[in-house]
């Protein structure tokens, strides 16, 4: 293997890479990147056996060839490199030399024959969405995905089309028992047949750092085990997380009676503050309704109270409900419009949270206890 | 507020709403396992929200934050911490202060000494209940280990449940595993207790001498040279060495015994009141019987004679077992 390649153009590659390679891994192999040069350019593979990313970039390749050398360190050499510089890369008794003007590296390799490829086998659903639509999905959902390994099918994004629904959504749900995030969109052509899948966290992270770096469109293919993302010269492939994902429906009310209006960016500097009384020990935000106004307060057993009335369109009967202000915050952070909905039932009962009947975006939030 | 166990377990049979927390601590892991398991069947969550590697002194609001937030799907949910600590004290203030939760937490803990914060918060607070595991009474073995045997499903035929008993050594912890063992073996449950027959529950039991072993045993301590000749030849070909160990093992318990007989003790009394307990019963006639025989002097000297049969035969060009059988041969002999 022989090449010369543009070191602003391997470095993003590899930043794309490395990310998904594991700091730490008990397998060497899973440490190194696969470096296949072939005629057209070179091709950099990284996998943790549950993801695998591939991206080809243009490189003069001279002898083609394939080897793999650790991610990370060959990512921090390229990018310690000076800008502008051209990187050749060459292969020769299992080691890999990378040279750029004086400075020369020769790294340890292992074969690519023990590389793992976990990206293969049929995708029978293909259809595409516009970055823009993913980024938003992706950011409209993700922060509601649960962190607790114990409920492992709600560590993901669970994407579907649900049937009777009329006309067909593409519909994006996440949750971690206490809050969900739910956004739809039309359902793109090719996705009329797609199986319910569980996208997992590291691969909508990973997904959606790609997507900072890309406008335009995003190919989707689905099999009932993988996902796979194509975003410009980067292919992602996911194993899905098996399991079933619990009947949301049941928990998006539908029968609130107790309407209120506020400006989300008000509500949210107001919880911001009032919690600043709490520091790290309580959490909960008491809201109290009242008619045309929400006071929101804090108890903190050592600091004091803290309490902030704030304008807003209520005219039900008042009462107060407890809320996690950083769950709370998290959903009024999705909110783009000057007025949100929240739509209340009673302090026990799961809270809507919408920008409007025809947002693409709803949330779902349990009260707090307080 | 403290309560015995048999109250503490009580209470959970029907568990007050308004309880916010549940503590288990005590020196005997075993008992307070036990305890966190009828805890966790009582509260039945479908959920649990485990806090153990939360660094609670940082962020001690954490508690309280899951204790007092509702599941979105509706499921009871129980919040845990294994293993907690006076670290914890603070967080569980903040829970026991709190107008209102919505979980109960069930928080497990070592010995806590009687000056321990979570302890005193614990002990004296009405909405928690508080109960420690000491080493069970020797009296109670009996009652102990039918419950965990009905718990398992396991029926215990005659003598299995002293068996279970000494092969647990008064863990708790131990005796549910044993006889999860069993029920597993046996294709049991509490809905369809079984039956381990005794070969099987010989094979399965761990530290449950076999016969064989326990004759030879016996013949040892009593010194009867042709009885132990006799077992020694059943041995056949196999290494010596566990022989070595597990006589050094009886030796042992003779000695500690003999301590007490020297120190004013019958022989009786002395083995009566060991802890742990003495098991099998008949066990307990066997070395009674036998310390008369056993000098503090002579045991110090077989046990050292057998710790030094055993470096001979990992020596090289070591005649091998006849030496470890040769050495139990002399420690048995009666001394003129």
């Amino acid at each position: 293997m022989k090449l010369v390649v543009e070191r602003a153009t391997l470095l993003k590659a590899l930043g794309h890479v490395q990310s998904v390679v594991e700091r730490r891994n008990t397998i060497p192999i899973l440490s190194n990147v696969l470096l296949v040069a072939e005629p057209a350019g070179l091709r950099l593979m990284a996998t943790d056996l549950d993801m695998q990313i591939v991206e080809t970039v243009p490189a003069d390749v001279e002898v083609p060839g394939a080897t793999t050398v650790s991610a990370h360190t060959l990512f921090d050499i390229v990018r310690k490199l000076p800008d502008g510089a051209q990187v050749a890369l060459s292969q020769a008794d299992r080691r890999v030399t990378v040279t750029a003007g004086r400075a020369r590296f020769q790294l340890q390799t292992l074969p690519r024959e023990d590389f793992p490829v976990i990206g293969d086998g049929d995708f029978p659903v293909t259809f595409e969405l516009p970055a823009e639509t993913l980024r938003e999905l992706i950011d409209k959902t993700r922060f509601a995905i649960s962190t607790e390994e114990t409920r492992y099918y709600l560590n993901g994004i669970f994407l579907h089309a649900p049937a009777g629904v009329s006309p067909r959504v593409l519909r994006a749900v996440a949750t971690d028992g206490h809050r969900l995030a739910r956004f739809e969109l039309p359902l793109p052509e090719g996705a009329e047949s797609m199986p319910d899948v569980i996208v997992p966290r590291k691969c909508i992270a990973e997904v959606r750092k790609l997507l900072d770096e890309r406008d335009g469109t995003v190919a989707i293919a689905l099999s009932p085990t993988k996902i796979r993302f194509t975003i410009g010269a980067a292919v992602l492939t996911s194993k899905l997380i098996e399991g079933s994902f619990p009947d949301y429906s049941r928990v998006i009310p539908t029968a609130n009676d107790r309407l209120l209006r506020i400006d989300p960016h008000t509500l949210a500097e107001g919880v911001d503050r009032v919690t600043a009384i709490a520091s790290d020990k309580v959490r909960a935000v008491k809201l109290s309704l009242d008619h045309d106004r929400v006071t929101l307060s804090v108890t903190s057993p050592e600091n004091g109270t803290a309490s902030e009335e704030l304008p807003a369109d209520y005219g039900a009967p008042g009462f107060d409900v407890g809320f996690n202000s950083r769950y709370l915050l998290d959903i009024l952070a999705q909110v783009e419009g000057d007025q949100v909905e929240v739509h209340l039932a009673d302090a026990a009962a799961p809270t809507l949270i919408r920008e409007g009947e025809s947002a693409k975006a709803l949330y779902v939030l349990m009260p707090m206890r307080v | 507020m403290l309560l015995k166990r048999a109250a503490w377990l009580a209470a959970l049979e029907a568990p007050d709403p308004r309880v916010r927390l549940w503590l288990a601590f005590g020196p005997d892991t075993g008992g307070v396992e036990a305890l966190a398991a009828a805890a966790r069947r009582a509260l039945s969550a479908a959920a649990t929200t485990d806090l153990g590697g939360v660094p609670l002194a940082e962020a001690p609001g954490r508690l309280l934050e899951a204790a007092a937030s509702l599941s979105l799907f509706g499921e009871r949910q129980l919040v845990r911490i294994d293993g907690a600590g006076d670290e914890a004290a603070e967080a569980v203030r903040l829970l026991l202060e709190a107008p209102a939760v919505a979980n109960p937490v069930l928080v497990t803990a070592g010995n806590l000494p009687r000056g321990s914060s979570l302890r005193q918060l614990a002990e004296a607070h009405p909405l928690a209940r508080a109960v420690a595991a000491y080493e069970p009474d020797a009296r109670e073995w009996p009652r102990l280990v039918a419950e965990a045997a009905m718990a398992a499903g396991v029926l215990l035929g005659p003598g299995q449940d002293a068996a279970l008993w000494a092969a647990a050594d008064g863990n708790l912890q131990v005796l549910a595993a044993e006889l999860a063992k069993l029920a597993t073996a046996v294709a049991a449950s509490p809905e369809r207790p079984a039956r381990v027959p005794p070969p099987l529950f010989s094979a399965l039991v761990a530290g449950s001498p076999g016969e064989s072993l326990d004759r030879l045993l016996d013949a040892l301590v009593a010194g009867d040279l042709p009885a132990l000749d006799r077992e020694l030849q059943a041995w056949g070909s196999e290494s010596s060495i566990p022989l070595l160990r597990m006589a050094g093992r009886r030796l042992l318990l003779l000695a500690a015994l003999r301590r007490a007989v020297d120190a004013g003790a019958t022989p009786r009394t002395a083995v009566e009141a060991r802890r742990p307990p003495v098991f099998p019963l008949a066990l307990r006639d066997r070395l009674v019987a036998a310390l008369p025989r056993w000098p503090l002097a002579r045991l110090e000297a077989a046990l050292a004679a057998l710790v030094e049969a055993e470096r001979a035969i990992k020596r090289s060009r070591s005649p091998g077992d006849l030496l470890g059988r040769a050495a139990l041969l002399v420690a048995a002999a009666p001394r003129p």
